[in-house]
């Protein structure tokens, strides 16, 4: 479904990726998780497509078109634009019954009484919810998410988790990069990276049993993980 | 083009989002137009204007009396004094002077043989007036609707001379023969009321496409767009369909309130259709513009800070307060690359046929430099683009 091949992206002297490789052959929620500076948004934007690797590629095999909605860690939505007009701008990009979804995405993320509210005047963990609404409204094939959950209250999490566990039942493959520890949970596969290096893999019943991601990057790293 | 519908839909939510904005997209033309326009509907009062009366008049023989006439006197007598405040001068040169300081905005000037001359003209003699500069006047034309008024209040009272002396309906030969006083630039007026349509519709779409598209980097719903893969041209068409409306809705909003407000402005249907066209590919370029100034800054303050040098520099380098001759060398070639200069010509060419211009500019090189701009932003959007995508 999805294969990277050798990514390497360098900023001047600083080597972010160093000849990342993995592929996702199956539905399901795959997580990143590391230290700051890993390179994990930097990953999730090459595949995401928004930055060009220097080497490697991203390639997705699928026969039809594939639709990705990514998610970016900054709250990326239309400051001057209201809830509604947001969830329905960024639904229109991919033709699907959008109308249904946006109503069911204002529902499940509490913004139902904030649809004619402007973007900015939301609350910070409204404006993330609002950015994932703008994801999952285009119904994206492949999600790839950039620390979405920070800001979120406990009904937003669960929410959250509700909305992506049926993305993965109707089929989509969920790119997430995280510190909360709660999609240890969730994830059914958690990749950890450290200085541009995957150095480790964690299996999602294994993930379960995890209390943090600190938890998790030292277990990789005393080769107790999937190295 | 789906996409760019969706896109330019947008965008014109943001717009609509912003009432202040729209205050200034849609009313400020309109209130423009009109003040403009008042200016010249509105009568002018006591308006100053110097007289000097050296006329000797025409004496005549009736029944061996000898009566003089002075038609300067009865000119002066039917003039309205409560619109032109008539203030006599000993001599023509310091009647001049005052003219020329802005004290007096006309100076009538009658010869000694004024009278002599009207009625050689009006073939009531045949005695030959030895002046060649019998009558004169001079006009303060800073402003041109009210050098054409003094004329026409002064044309008035010559026709009511010939009417009511002689009994003549036609006082055609002795209606005035004005000049301009080498004051203004001698078509202010003009300018003024283009000068605001150009800058209207500049301003508007630098200021909107600039800092939209500087806010769709900065708050990375660009990358949502790439990522969603927007092509570079569902994009860029997206911005311009909304971009191009907006300016429509503008001139016609400029038409319509010179059509309601001044109408003997609007010169005909092809000076209107020339308006469109380039007033449209003017938009087109500076939305381009505006683009181009989003790339080269990453916080709104600069851009904004940045706005008004570019206005200014687009204006000065227009030919808008300068004649074309004023230009040598390189600074000519990057005039004639200026937008600004055409959407100034077609402005002028709309509210006074082109004649007084001074702006040279046609269809041909107007198209060529649109379609340069337009390849200049393809080139740098399409590199920012280009660099981005992975798959």
């Amino acid at each position: 479904m999805l294969r990277v091949r050798d990514l390497s992206k360098s900023f001047g002297d600083l080597r972010a990726l160093r000849r990342i490789s993995f592929d996702i052959e199956e539905p399901g929620i795959y997580l990143f998780i590391g230290p700051n500076g890993s390179g994990k948004s930097t990953l999730l934007k090459i595949i995401a497509g928004v930055l060009a690797p220097d080497e490697g590629e991203v390639s997705i095999l699928r026969r039809e078109k594939t639709f990705i909605g990514y998610m970016p860690q900054e709250d990326s939505v239309y400051q001057d634009l209201t809830v509604m007009q947001n969830i329905r701008f960024f639904s229109a990009l991919n033709p699907h019954d959008g109308k249904r979804i946006a109503e069911e995405l204002l529902s499940g993320l509490k913004l139902d009484e904030k649809r004619d509210v402007l973007a900015s005047e939301l609350s910070g963990g409204m404006r993330r919810a609002l950015s994932l609404a703008c994801t999952v409204a285009a119904s994206p094939d492949i999600f790839i998410l950039d620390e979405p959950t920070t800001g979120f209250d406990y009904a937003l999490m669960e929410q959250f988790w509700n909305l992506l566990n049926a993305a993965k039942k109707n089929g989509r493959v969920v790119l997430i990069s995280s510190h909360s520890p709660s999609t240890l949970q969730h994830a059914d596969m958690t990749f950890v990276l450290k200085e541009g290096r995957i150095v480790g893999w964690i299996s999602g019943e294994e993930g379960r049993r995890i209390k943090s991601i600190e938890e998790a990057v030292e277990r990789v790293a005393k080769g107790e993980g999937m190295a | 083009m789906r996409l760019s519908f969706v896109i330019s839909k947008r965008i014109l939510w943001q717009m609509k989002s912003n009432m202040r904005g729209l205050f200034v997209l849609f009313i400020l033309p309109v209130i423009l137009t009109a003040a403009v326009g008042m200016s010249t509907i509105y009568p002018f009062e006591d308006v100053k204007v110097a007289v000097v009366n050296l006329d000797e008049g025409y004496s005549f023989e009736i029944d061996n009396s000898s009566i003089n006439i002075s038609l300067a006197e009865i000119n002066l007598d039917k003039i309205n004094t409560t619109r032109l405040n008539l203030i006599p001068e000993e001599n023509y040169s310091a009647a001049m002077n005052l003219l020329r300081e802005g004290k007096v905005r006309a100076v009538i000037f009658f010869s000694p043989e004024f009278t002599k001359w009207a009625l050689y003209e009006m073939n009531l003699t045949d005695d030959v007036p030895f002046s060649s500069f019998p009558y004169r006047l001079s006009l303060d034309d800073s402003y041109l609707p009210l050098a054409l008024y003094i004329a026409g209040e002064v044309d008035s009272a010559v026709q009511k001379t010939v009417e009511d002396t002689f009994s003549r309906g036609n006082a055609e030969g002795l209606l005035s023969e004005f000049s301009y006083a080498e004051r203004g630039s001698g078509s202010n007026y003009v300018y003024i009321f283009s000068v605001i349509m150009v800058i209207t519709i500049f301003s508007v779409t630098l200021f909107n496409s600039s800092l939209i598209m500087l806010r769709e980097r900065t708050q990375r719903t660009l990358d949502r767009l790439i990522s969603a893969d927007v092509t570079l041209w569902q994009f860029y068409l997206g911005y311009s369909i909304s971009f191009l409306f907006l300016s429509l809705i503008q001139i016609v909003l400029f038409l319509l309130s010179m059509y309601l407000l001044v109408p003997d402005l609007l010169l005909g249907p092809i000076s209107v259709a020339y308006l469109f066209l380039s007033m449209l590919l003017f938009s087109f370029v500076i939305q381009n513009t505006g683009m181009i100034i989003s790339f080269l800054f990453r916080k709104e303050m600069n851009a904004i800070m940045s706005l008004p040098a570019v206005l200014m520099l687009t204006l000065m380098l227009g030919n808008v307060f300068t004649p074309p001759e004023s230009f040598r060398g390189l600074i000519s070639t990057v005039t004639a690359f200026n937008p600004m200069k055409y959407a100034m010509h077609s402005a002028l060419f709309l509210v006074s046929g082109g004649d007084t211009a001074g702006v040279s500019g046609d269809i041909l090189s107007m198209l060529l430099l649109y379609s340069a701009s337009l390849l200049c932003l393809l080139l740098v959007t399409g590199y920012i683009f280009s660099g981005k995508k992975a798959r």
